[in-house]
């Protein structure tokens, strides 16, 4: 009569979550509920900070939902990926595959090949997720420098920066060819130059600077650059790679006929 | 050159249904060939003209991912050389040419403007969007001929039995065009979220085109999770392979109205 016992708790709730159908059901739940959540405009975090541009964003949700926009938004459905609905079914799904990780751990030691690969890519999605994590930690800012300004960053980075010319190349049609800023930046008593560019951003003591935007003035370009600190990013690429290798390897496996496994009825 | 191909893929079409004589098979196979090179060289033509990788909007994806079906079901050794020339078995090869041909409708009824070459945009120029739209593109395919495949899989039953090869061969073949069509999604998605971290400083922002290839990445992720388990293989399993055609196919046709409806952004072109 264990069922009843704290252990047998336990160990029948570690049993129910290795289940690969109870993993099936979870994939299900968050691929529908991702899909409802793409029928709504999402709050990013940069606007939600930001009091004039969270009030300009409310003012076009009140517009387009009228009444509803009140109890939708009480419902959470505009930081739908930032909410319980959400993240509760994924948090689970996520404590799966650590069971489930956990649970083959012997078999690899016991040196069953096929085992391993699939080891590898629930390790991968588990790092995925606390990558994501970790990125939820990082800030961003955007900074604006006309000519003869210095833009402060903040969030104790300690950063300023001059923007020492901006130049617009073009085809031969008029069309934008690339954006480049040659930007000086300050921090920590050092100041050294750099040429920031559209998809070339500068990596500058862990923030990263990336060209966003200019405006055109008589007093010549106003260059608006975003500052961001991602502690996730590389852990969230890196598990992406190592996902990416373990299906290689999963197929490796298979040429060498290791994949001999038989379906069953629930197993991890 | 497009045009070309488009008669070619409903010749090849027409002739993998055609029953029995040699020649006629050898006209399908003849055709799909013929179709290929057709869209190769169209799609060289195409970059040559432009002096980039012609993968920058809608319509050049939509060849892409028509090259990429009938490339991955006439190359690909699990599709083509089971069913196509080592079973000498054709007619499995009409569905798959239908999701083809399905495509291609599609980019054919593309608006003039949007078939129109075009200089590169600046935040375009990167390697990682090259490597995003191409595995994307494949993928996509590898989906699209699973889907051909599985269709003949769940409506084997209703023909006779000559007409067809063994159920086990069809799954066989649509299992292995899944999961080398899922890593192929990874990668996609991946080098999507390198590109927009080095564009725009985040590499994702639940955009609905993010969201809706996580809800594709998640659905194939199903068919892989319960592959495994009994009685889901057959049918059950051939019906899912269809659903996550489908899901792939409004992903890439029908968000940009259901973005136009519900009146979102999408930093997405295509």
């Amino acid at each position: 009569m264990s069922v009843f016992t704290g252990r047998g708790i336990s160990r029948r709730t570690w049993r129910f979550l290795a289940r690969t159908d109870v993993a099936a059901v979870l994939i299900v739940a968050l691929a529908l509920l991702a899909a409802v959540g793409s029928l709504f405009p999402q709050l990013s975090p940069a606007v939600a900070g930001d009091p004039e541009r969270l009030a300009r964003w409310s003012a076009v949700v009140a517009g387009r939902y009228g009444a509803l926009a009140g109890p939708l938004a009480a419902v959470s459905v505009f930081r739908f990926f930032r909410s319980p609905v959400f993240l509760v079914p994924l948090g689970i799904l996520a404590l799966a595959t650590l069971v489930c990780t956990l649970q083959r751990w012997p078999a690899v030691w016991r040196g069953v090949f096929r085992r391993l690969v699939t080891l590898l890519e629930h390790l991968a999605v588990l790092l995925l997720v606390l990558g994501a994590l970790l990125s939820s930690l990082g800030w961003r800012e955007e900074a604006t420098a006309g000519p003869g300004e210095t833009a402060a960053i903040g969030h104790g980075s300690g950063l300023t920066l001059d923007v020492d010319g901006f130049t617009i190349s073009r085809y031969p049609d008029g069309s934008p060819a690339d954006y480049v800023a040659e930007v000086v930046v300050t921090g920590g008593g050092q100041q050294t130059r750099h040429t920031i560019a559209v998809n070339r951003p500068l990596t500058y003591r862990g923030v990263n600077l990336y060209l966003s935007g200019y405006r055109q003035t008589q007093a010549g370009y106003h260059v608006t650059l975003l500052a961001v600190r991602d502690p996730g990013y590389r852990l969230v690429v890196a598990a992406g790679i190592l996902f990416l290798l373990g299906m290689v390897a999963s197929f490796l496996s298979r040429e060498f006929g290791a994949d001999t496994a038989k379906p069953v009825a629930t197993g991890c | 050159m497009f045009t070309l191909a488009y008669f070619l893929l409903w010749l090849a079409l027409v002739a993998h249904l055609a029953r029995g004589a040699r020649w006629t098979g050898r006209a399908a196979t003849g055709a799909t060939a013929a179709a290929l090179i057709a869209l190769t060289l169209g799609l060289i033509g195409r970059g040559l003209a432009a002096g980039h990788w012609p993968l920058t909007n809608r319509y050049e994806f939509a060849l892409w991912f028509v090259w990429a079906i009938v490339a991955v079901y006439f190359l690909g050794e699990s599709t083509a050389y089971i069913l196509e020339i080592k079973w000498q078995e054709r007619r499995v090869g009409a569905a798959v040419l239908a999701m083809a041909l399905l495509v291609a409708t599609y980019a054919l009824l593309r608006p003039a403007d949007e078939q129109a070459i075009r200089p590169l945009l600046p935040a375009l120029r990167s390697i990682w969007l090259q490597i995003h739209v191409l595995s994307a593109a494949i993928g996509y395919a590898a989906c699209g001929v699973a889907a051909g495949l599985a269709a003949v899989r769940l409506i084997q039953a209703r023909l006779s039995d000559e007409w067809l090869p063994a159920s086990g061969e069809i799954e066989r073949a649509m299992e292995r065009v899944v999961t080398w069509g899922f890593p192929l999604l990874t990668l996609g998605i991946l080098s999507g979220a390198i590109w927009a971290q080095n564009a725009w400083g985040r590499y994702w922002s639940w955009d609905p085109k993010e969201t809706w290839a996580l809800v594709t990445w998640l659905w194939y992720l199903l068919i892989l999770h319960v592959r495994g388990l009994r009685g889901w293989r057959g049918r059950r399993l051939a019906a899912l392979v269809v659903i996550g055609f489908a899901i792939v196919f409004f992903s890439f046709a029908g968000l940009p109205a259901l973005i136009r409806v519900v009146r979102l952004e999408s930093l997405h072109g295509f």
